[in-house]
């Protein structure tokens, strides 16, 4: 990675946030900015600047132009003696309230709760680090909330440190990650959002976008149902079942049928589920959502939960090659001998067969492992099954009609539209085939495509 | 011959238990081209898994026999820029990996001090980044820039204990198992960065894989599995050492060597141990320059069976008496059983045990290194690691588990330990959901004497089970159930003893004294008997005189006669005759007294007669106390059957009326052995049997509006209702029922939460899901509403001052406001969130918090005056006053019970059992019949019997129709407001519900059906053929 030789890092903050404790030097933005310095200086040995400005020095748009990264440390003490407002309309009349890209620098730090309607537009976006654990319990309290914050030895300080540390390598090497996958992660229910933030950065990690998340897009504001807004640019939902409770019919039935079109996950922490409030609630739940075939309940702990939503993500996207191919009708063919080079050549090149059809014959693959996926996937592909049997052994035309059999069985999108078996006479009983495949007996292998054309 | 550089400094090419290290591959010969085999599957997909059974030296293949030659180059495309990066899954797989990285980096660099910044990022960003995504590794590879350009192996010792970890069981666990199998697979995955993973991990913990499915996959196409040396091999094994140490060891020793230690693959340690004292006898024998190693050296340390024991044997008696206690509790700590025969290790750091053995560190300290000094390393870290709070204590070799006859019993003892604790887990779980009891003995002295031995601490619980505190209380509780059953007893006993040694005196001394008036008795009779004997002689004799007197006479007249004829002498003839007349006279008197007293003899033997009857009689009436107290027993015994019928009656499906019988002959059998009236099972037999007959008969009457959420019933007369409608309605009750009701709110916007009147049914209390509340002034001839807000906030509870219709309000803003003269005022700022206040005294409110506490606040000061209890995080839903007693219900479904003395003083708090589990959402006492009674969430109403509060309550539970609110009606009913739209009215004692069955009744139970349920040993007394039965004939 080719990085500077220097970075300048503005941190602008109230001195009420940076108070040492009694028997400490170093105030709680001292430690942030050192430890900033240091961990980025782990992986990049430039020179790494950090400018402090107090709450009322203003950040102007030369500023802007000449760092790389301005962080605000927001608390209610700096809400109320900063100038922030006349800070956020400067930077934002100067980029033409370009807001994404006034955000692709500036990041807002929490260090402890602000509403985020007191901010102003271009800092109060959804993406932000949060150095405070947000339970009903703290909301209430926070006031007098004697908070993790304050010192610098317990992991959820340092998961945030390696957020903001995974996100500053990103904004120094102007990578900006392209997500290829989008999901939607609600972010209702308040008991979830360790879990979600977790989910989130395992997601993130893969390239996948995480909405209501991340900068920010005006356009939401200005729906009438944000949420229905960020599904629908999504490529699957995730709730939590706390969203849910205690809503009555109507409104249950608005909240499940939203985008029925999408697959939605709702995921029941096995944690909560164990809470007594809620156990008798998430099982009515459960039950309830039966009805609602795009809606799917889930409940394991979370690690599984992310490599479902990741197996989920990944196989959404269709591969372009394969569209091509749908237009033509696909037959599988299997043989229990090797065809001649020449009997291919006749199919291959059989001008009747090339217009409509696809044709893949499977003999003698070099390796059962390639052997084994591509017959899984022309079972679940193909609309015509053709047996060649040729030296009538019983035991391999028997497993081959069960193999086909199976087709049904592997989430087909479309019905079978023949199975055949060609050949010599067979020792089987005919009840076994005939129930369930035609029989055309044939004496030599050139006669396959004439037949071919003739039975499809 | 000997090297005369190397020995002279000390040196011992025999590293002991201890794997061998990188920088001993020299010393590594047996299994040369392992390694180039092993090599070549990591290059092939950057992954390999090397299995082997315990003891096969999988370690040492990596440390002594891949890792240098990985340094070597022999991985092409990677080249020979490596770093090595080891950890060991453990307690805290994440962290440890992470500490990898940390040791890695620090070795790296060991001139560097690090500032206090650095070693924070060290200690705690390294874990952070490893957590924050499966990319992990892949993160740290590129934020420490030291691995630019190299490539990354990552080496992790002792897999298995992922699988053991795993199995600790919370959520937790898993998912930080899995997460970390994840963060592998991935490393393993990406293609960005050069890192590389090989695992060790013992082959009998193959199966357990599966538990890890993509993990399973890599493990079948990438694994290594360690052969077994062969004889030639393991010959190697102990001559190329000793070549290189520049020493000779003798042929035959080689071959007893081998002979020794037979063909078990977990010998090699033993064997490496063995050849390592031996080597260093012979080096200080004196005799090192030109004797060769042979059966001399080897035999004095005890050879490869003995030397392991002695050695560590030499180490614990080097330890005085208390740290030889505490020695035992180390190596339990870090062992533990598997099977019947295995023992894995269990590694954990200095800081843990020393809150598991409840010691001192360095107190620990100073035991560990008598085992881990350089000849012994039977403990590592290696001697040259400097042991810190977080440096992580374990076994060198599993083999020491098996060898050191101490160290295995421990083993076991320790596994019997953790059993006992987990049976204990088990049963207080059980307790508290009321499917179990408390223990006697033989299990509880088990449990005692486990507990006094081994005194467990809460750390070392958490081992096993995080059920510690439950565990303690569950012992204490039982231990104390059975003292109190002993001390009965022997009560019991004493009384019975000293009663019957009472009766034994009584008796004894009584049939003694009869026995003493019989003989007496006796004598008297035959005295008299003798006497009339003697009287009847002497009146016999008299009759005799008498007799001979008249002859006498008779001769005398013809002596008369004859006097005639001689006068002189018929005189004195006379004379005589009328002597011997007087004589007979007298005799005859004497004779007469005589026959006088015999008979007053015989009146007096009679008398006797009838003392000794009265003592038999005596005797009797003893007896038959001793038939009243069997009688007690006799009732008991009835007390159990009519338990036992209301059981039967319950369970009995088809039947209706018998269903009836059984539950009205347990009440009658209860009721007429003085049985307690508020007995559990008869109640539900009762409460059963006249469901089943009579479906609605607990149906007072039905609403029209919606379900009933909250209910007050005031001034024995007048209810008052409120659904989820918007609407209260006003009932009034009379003879336990109520035609119509009238509807005296209604805004069907409005979600009334929840109602409260005061005592005067002056004023109701409406509160809402909102900051609005709404008071209706239901005294009044004209109601009025009038609505009110509460400053952004919302009401959870409302309670009346005494006597007065201004009440207090909690709030989720965590303020208690005042309502006083139409105006609200903040009363007290409780800093937690209230869910429900009660008011003890005039002047004390109760409240219950959502962290379980109970503050008690003194309402005119407006301060907090005590608090009940400490913080248990379990929210209190209601709250309940008593006489001198404080109740609570909470989310987690408990009852508990706080007594509270005039001073406000809390005595031993009590928890009730027999819970479901559910949000307690009412709770009321029934003072009159010392009761306490709760509905919850899961629509049961439960009635607790406070007399004995370890007594399972009374359960009235209707399937599908919750309750929300219950209100007592008078000290024999209970009203419930049912989902269905229908209240129902609960008697609440057996008595009634017993009377009401009677009526219903239209049989009297058969003989068949006496003798199957009741039994024949009880005769056939059917109790109803004069009461219901013959009325319903008429």
């Amino acid at each position: 990675m080719k990085y500077k030789e220097r970075y300048i890092i503005i941190v602008k903050f109230t001195q009420n946030d940076n108070i040492p404790l009694p028997d400490h030097d170093k105030g709680w933005v001292d430690y942030f900015a050192e430890i900033l310095k240091t961990s980025l200086n782990y992986q990049i040995k430039a020179e790494i600047e950090i400018k402090y400005k107090t709450e009322l020095e203003i950040i102007s748009a030369e500023d802007f132009d000449h760092s790389d990264l301005i962080i605000y440390i927001l608390s209610p003490a700096f809400i109320v003696s900063s100038n922030i407002n006349q800070d956020a309309s400067a930077l934002e009349t100067a980029f033409n309230f370009d807001i994404p890209y006034i955000n692709h620098k500036v990041k807002k730090v929490f260090k402890a709760p602000v509403k985020i309607e007191e901010l102003p537009l271009s800092l109060s976006t959804p993406t932000y680090y949060r150095f405070y654990s947000l339970t009903a319990a703290d909301e209430i309290e926070y006031q007098t909330y004697q908070g993790w914050n304050k010192y610098q030895d317990n992991s959820p300080f340092w998961t945030i440190v390696a957020d903001i540390l995974n996100d500053t390598f990103r904004i120094f090497t102007q990578n900006q990650t392209e997500f290829d996958l989008k999901i939607f992660i609600s972010n209702k229910s308040e008991e979830y959002f360790n879990n979600r933030n977790n989910i989130k950065r395992e997601l993130k990690a893969f390239k996948t976008q995480i909405y209501p998340d991340e900068d920010f897009s005006i356009e939401a504001n200005y729906m009438d149902d944000a949420e229905l807004f960020f599904m629908k640019k999504c490529d699957l939902s995730l709730h939590f079942p706390d969203e849910f409770l205690n809503l009555n019919i109507e409104e249950r039935d608005a909240a499940f049928n939203k985008l029925v079109e999408q697959k939605r996950f709702i995921w029941f922490d096995p944690q909560q589920a164990l809470k007594p409030e809620k156990t008798a609630l998430y099982n009515e739940l459960k039950v309830q959502l039966k009805p609602y075939k795009n809606i799917e309940a889930v409940e394991s702990p979370i690690e599984e939960l992310k490599t479902i939503l990741k197996e989920h993500l990944f196989t959404k996207k269709p591969s372009d090659d394969k569209e091509t191919d749908l237009s033509k009708e696909l037959i599988y063919i299997v043989s229990d001998t090797p065809l001649t080079e020449e009997i291919k050549t006749i199919i291959d090149q059989d001008k009747v067969l090339e217009e409509k059809f696809l044709i893949k014959i499977l003999n003698n693959v070099d390796n059962v492992t390639n052997f084994r996926i591509l017959h899984y996937e022309l079972l679940q592909t193909a609309d015509y099954f053709v047996i060649l049997n040729f030296k009538n052994n019983k035991e391999w035309l028997q497993s081959m009609i069960a193999e086909i059999r199976k087709a049904p069985g592997f989430k087909r999108n479309k019905i079978i539209k023949g199975k055949f078996i060609l050949g010599q006479s067979i020792s089987l009983p005919s009840r076994y085939v005939e129930e369930h495949f035609t029989f055309i007996p044939i004496n030599q292998e050139k006669e396959v495509v004439n037949y071919l054309k003739e039975i499809i | 011959m000997a090297d005369n550089i190397q020995k002279d400094s000390y040196f011992n090419p025999f590293p002991g238990l201890r794997p061998f290290g990188v920088d001993e591959s020299y010393l590594y010969f047996g299994r040369e081209g392992q390694s180039d085999e092993v090599l070549s599957i990591l290059e092939k997909n950057r992954f390999v898994n090397i299995l082997g059974s315990s003891g096969t030296g999988k370690s040492s293949l990596m440390f002594s026999g891949v890792i240098p030659t990985l340094h070597a180059g022999f991985i092409n495309k990677a080249g020979n820029n490596w770093e090595i990066i080891t950890a060991k899954p453990g307690l805290d797989p994440i962290k440890n990996l992470a500490i990898g990285f940390k040791n890695h980096l620090e070795a790296h660099n060991t001139d560097k001090k690090y500032t206090q910044i650095e070693s924070l990022i060290n200690n705690h960003l390294f874990e952070a980044i490893l957590k924050k995504s499966t990319k992990g590794i892949a993160e740290l590879y590129e934020l420490n820039e030291h691995l630019q350009g190299k490539s990354l192996l990552i080496y992790l010792d002792q897999f298995e204990e992922i699988f053991r970890f795993r199995k600790l069981g919370t959520i937790h666990h898993l998912n930080e198992a899995l997460a970390y199998v994840n963060l592998i697979l991935q490393a393993v995955e990406q293609t960005e960065v050069p890192i590389y993973i090989a695992l060790s991990m013992r082959s009998d913990f193959l199966g357990d894989c599966e538990q890890f499915p993509e993990l399973t996959n890599q493990i079948n196409d990438n694994h290594y599995l360690i052969p077994q040396m062969t004889r030639e091999q393991k010959k190697l094994v102990i001559t190329g050492p000793v070549a290189v140490g520049g020493g000779e060891i003798s042929n035959r020793l080689v071959q007893r060597l081998l002979n020794d230690m037979g063909d078990r693959p977990d010998q090699l340690p033993v064997l490496q141990h063995a050849l390592m004292r031996t080597w260093d006898y012979w080096m200080h024998s004196g005799e090192k320059n030109n004797e060769t190693i042979d059966f001399i050296h080897y035999e004095a340390i005890g050879g490869v069976n003995e030397a392991l024991s002695r050695h560590a044997d030499e180490a614990f008696y080097e330890l005085n008496e208390d740290q030889k206690i505490i020695c035992e509790k180390i190596f339990k700590t870090i062992t533990e059983k598997r099977s019947d025969n295995d023992g894995i290790r269990r590694p954990t750091s200095l800081n843990e045990i020393a809150q598991i053995v409840d010691e001192e560190e360095t107190t620990l300290i100073s035991i560990i290194e008598k085992f881990r000094i350089k000849d012994r390393a039977l403990l590592t870290p290696r001697e040259n690691q400097p042991i810190k709070s977080e440096s992580v204590i374990d076994i060198s070799h599993e083999a020491l588990m098996r060898v050191w006859y101490r160290l295995r019993n421990w083993v076991q003892e320790e596994s019997d330990s953790s059993q006992i604790y987990l049976r204990l887990a088990a049963a207080a779980k059980n307790y508290q959901q009321g499917s179990g009891n408390l223990w006697r003995p033989p299990d509880l002295q088990l449990a005692v004497s486990w507990r006094n031995k081994t005194k467990p601490t809460l750390k070392w619980a958490l081992k096993y089970d995080n059920a510690f505190e439950p565990v303690i209380t569950f012992l204490e509780r039982s231990e104390k159930a059975y003292q109190r059953e002993i001390e009965t007893k022997e009560l019991l006993q004493k009384k019975r003893l000293k009663r019957s040694r009472l009766i034994a005196y009584v008796l004894g001394i009584a049939a003694v004294f009869s026995l003493i008036l019989l003989f007496y008795a006796f004598q008297q009779k035959s005295i008299a008997e003798n006497q009339k004997v003697i009287a009847e002689e002497s009146s016999q004799s008299a009759r005799k005189s008498a007799e001979i007197a008249n002859e006498n006479e008779i001769r005398a007249q013809i002596q008369k006669s004859e006097a005639n004829k001689s006068a002189n002498r018929a005189n004195i003839e006379k004379g005589n005759a009328e002597y011997n007349f007087q004589i007979a006279q007298e005799e005859r008197n004497l004779a007469r007294a005589a026959t006088l007293e015999s008979e007053r003899n015989a009146l007096r033997a009679l008398e006797a007669q009838m003392n000794a009857q009265e003592a038999s009689n005596e005797a009797i009436e003893k007896n038959e106390q001793l038939q009243v107290s069997q009688k007690i027993t006799q009732s008991f015994r009835m007390r159990q059957l009519a338990q036992k019928l209301a059981v039967k009656s319950q369970q009995q499906q088809e039947n209706d009326s018998l269903k009836a019988l059984l539950a009205y002959y347990g009440y009658k059998f209860n009721e007429n052995n003085e049985g307690y009236d508020n007995d559990n099972d008869i109640y539900n037999g009762l409460f059963y049997a006249v469901k089943a007959l009579d479906k609605s008969y607990y149906d007072a009457f039905q609403s029209n509006s919606s379900d009933v959420r909250s209910l007050q019933f005031v001034k024995d007369r007048y209810l008052y209702t409120t659904g989820t409608s918007g609407r209260i309605n006003a009932w009034e009750v009379e003879n336990n029922s109520s035609g119509r009701s009238i509807v005296i709110f209604d805004q069907p916007g409005v979600f009334i939460k929840n109602i409260f009147v005061d005592n005067d049914n002056q004023k109701l209390v409406a509160i809402t899901d909102g900051p609005e509340f709404y008071i209706i002034n239901v005294g009044n001839r004209i109601r009025t509403t009038e609505k009110y807000l509460l400053p952004n906030t919302y009401a959870f509870d409302v309670t009346f001052r005494k006597n007065s219709t201004d009440f207090l309000i909690s709030s989720s803003d965590s303020i208690i406001y005042e309502f006083k003269n139409k105006k609200l005022s903040p009363l007290i700022n409780t800093k937690s969130r209230i869910y429900d206040i009660e008011i003890l005294n005039d002047n004390i409110l109760v409240t219950g918090n959502n962290k379980g506490e109970i503050e008690l606040w003194n309402i005119q000061k407006r301060s907090l005056e005590k608090k009940i209890n400490k913080a248990n995080n379990r929210r209190i839903h209601s709250i309940a006053i008593g006489d001198n007693t404080i109740a609570t219900g909470d989310n987690s479904g408990l009852v508990t019970l706080y007594p509270i003395d005039k001073d406000l003083n809390l005595k031993e708090t009590i928890t009730l059992r027999g819970t479901d589990g559910e949000i307690m959402t009412d709770l009321t006492f029934n003072i009159t019949e010392n009761q306490i009674i709760a509905s919850s969430t899961k629509g049961t109403i439960r009635l607790w019997n406070l007399n004995n509060v370890d007594e399972f309550p009374m359960i009235i539970n209707e399937a599908g129709s919750w309750v929300n609110a219950i209100s007592l009606l008078n000290d024999s009913y209970i009203f419930a407001g049912c989902k269905d739209k229908i209240f129902r009215l609960y008697p609440i004692k057996s008595t009634i519900l017993a009377e009401s069955l009677k009526d219903m009744i239209k049989r009297d139970i058969t003989k068949e059906e006496w003798d199957r349920y009741i039994g024949d040993e009880i005769d056939y007394d059917p109790i109803l053929k004069e009461s219901v039965f013959v009325n319903s004939m008429r």
